[in-house]
């Protein structure tokens, strides 16, 4: 490979080395996740069964 | 290597290449569409198209995250480099299962809109201001359209009519795909998703993929720096030992300005070609003599030893350089010949040497 190539290649992955973990990382640290108290939801319940408390 | 215009010089390496990652596709998907519900969130109803579409993302996603380790691996161990040989086909099949996945996703979430689907994908969303609903698709469509490009480029035709080197810069554009993807992904499954398999693999994706990519440039950085040798006041450089020049093999010596020469041993003989592969720039010096002709390790391009041009009916040639010995020491002419120049070979017996 050619020296340009070569240096091109290695500028680029120093950057994305840090700022795709980075990024990442930001991204799954603010994601909003479900509380773990909600609760279980039957699927094929209906709503109007839920509520009635049967 | 090919002296007219051919669709694909099928031979038996690539159709076995093909079938094999064709399998593993089928595979992929098959046991994802029987496995995955199994670990879905069950309060949300789970729909068949979205569960294609989930198969075939993950599967491009990770075909990408294989295609980008392959050329790291390759420059650390050699014995990687039978999957460099038809990368460029792994390409074109990642951008036809990316292709499926992004049907599925525009036929499931906008085929019922008022608005044309393409039109709706691009414009429905537009919360740049925050991250949880960013509108993360146009990541995906942006790494489709990379994939696209590259895709529709890979054949040997655009590389003549590019030349390498721009057809290489071109080609780097694969990095920023991979970029979007990861932040496709990050912004738009992972938001919604669970379950931490699908976060666990994308972040080893990730450092999987830039930590092979750094310790391949340490390793590129090393050579250059690790084994260049003085400049003597009469212009030649100390290339190494002749003993040193293993039978078929080269002694890659890095010379000022930041290129690179191999020198092969055939018998007794030495001689000294540019370390550049005309057809992708791949490195000539770690490949081997094969029918006295030096071997790019890559694709099987070859070239003469003795004047660096590819044997007929091919036209390819690479600059030589003039080598003489020292003693045990190989002395280098640091300018190089034009492509295609016959240059003496110098004798230097192994073990006289």
């Amino acid at each position: 490979m050619q020296r340009p190539l070569r240096t091109a290649h290695a500028r680029i992955w120093t950057v994305l080395a840090v700022l795709l973990p980075a990024a990442l990382l930001a991204v799954l640290a603010i994601r909003q996740t479900v509380p773990e108290s909600r609760p279980a939801v039957q699927l094929g319940v209906g709503a109007a069964d839920e509520g009635s408390g049967r | 290597m090919s002296v007219k215009y051919t669709p694909v010089g099928w031979n038996r390496n690539k159709v076995l290449y093909d079938l094999v990652l064709l399998a593993a596709v089928v595979a992929y998907v098959y046991v994802f569409l029987r496995v995955a519900p199994s670990f879905a969130d069950l309060t949300r109803p789970l729909d068949g198209a979205m569960l294609r579409a989930q198969a075939f993302g993950t599967c491009a996603f990770l075909m990408l995250t294989l295609i980008l380790c392959i050329g790291p691996l390759a420059r650390l161990d050699r014995r990687f480099l039978p999957l460099l040989y038809n990368r460029r086909h792994f390409g074109v099949m990642t951008c036809a299962v990316a292709f499926v996945h992004a049907s599925y996703v525009v036929g499931w979430y906008f085929s019922f809109s008022p608005t044309d689907p393409y039109v709706a994908l691009l414009s429905a969303n537009t919360s740049f201001g925050r991250v949880a609903g960013f509108p993360f698709e146009l990541f995906g469509v942006a790494a489709l359209a990379i994939l696209l490009v590259l895709a529709v480029t890979s054949h040997d035709f655009w590389l003549a009519f590019l030349t390498p080197p721009v057809w290489k810069a071109l080609h780097m554009l694969v990095y920023a795909a991979y970029a979007a993807v990861v932040l496709h992904v990050a912004l738009g499954a992972l938001q919604s998703e669970t379950n931490a398999v699908l976060a666990a693999v994308v972040a080893a994706a990730t450092v999987a993929v830039c930590g092979l990519h750094l310790a391949a440039g340490r390793r590129e950085s090393a050579a250059d720096l690790g084994r260049a040798g003085g400049v003597r006041e009469d212009g030649w450089l100390v290339a190494g030992r002749a003993a040193d020049v293993a039978e078929g093999r080269a002694l890659v010596v890095p010379v000022p300005g930041g290129e690179r020469v191999a020198i092969f041993r055939d018998g007794e003989r030495l001689g000294a070609v540019s370390n550049v592969c005309a057809h992708q720039n791949g490195p000539l010096g770690e490949g081997r003599l094969i029918d006295g002709c030096v071997t790019c390790p890559w694709h099987g391009f070859q070239y003469r030893l003795a004047d660096g041009c590819a044997p007929p009916p091919y036209t390819e040639k690479i600059a030589t350089y003039r080598l003489k010995l020292d003693g045990a020491l190989v002395l280098l002419d640091l300018r190089p010949n034009p492509p295609g120049t016959p240059v003496d070979p110098i004798l230097a017996p192994r073990e006289a040497a």
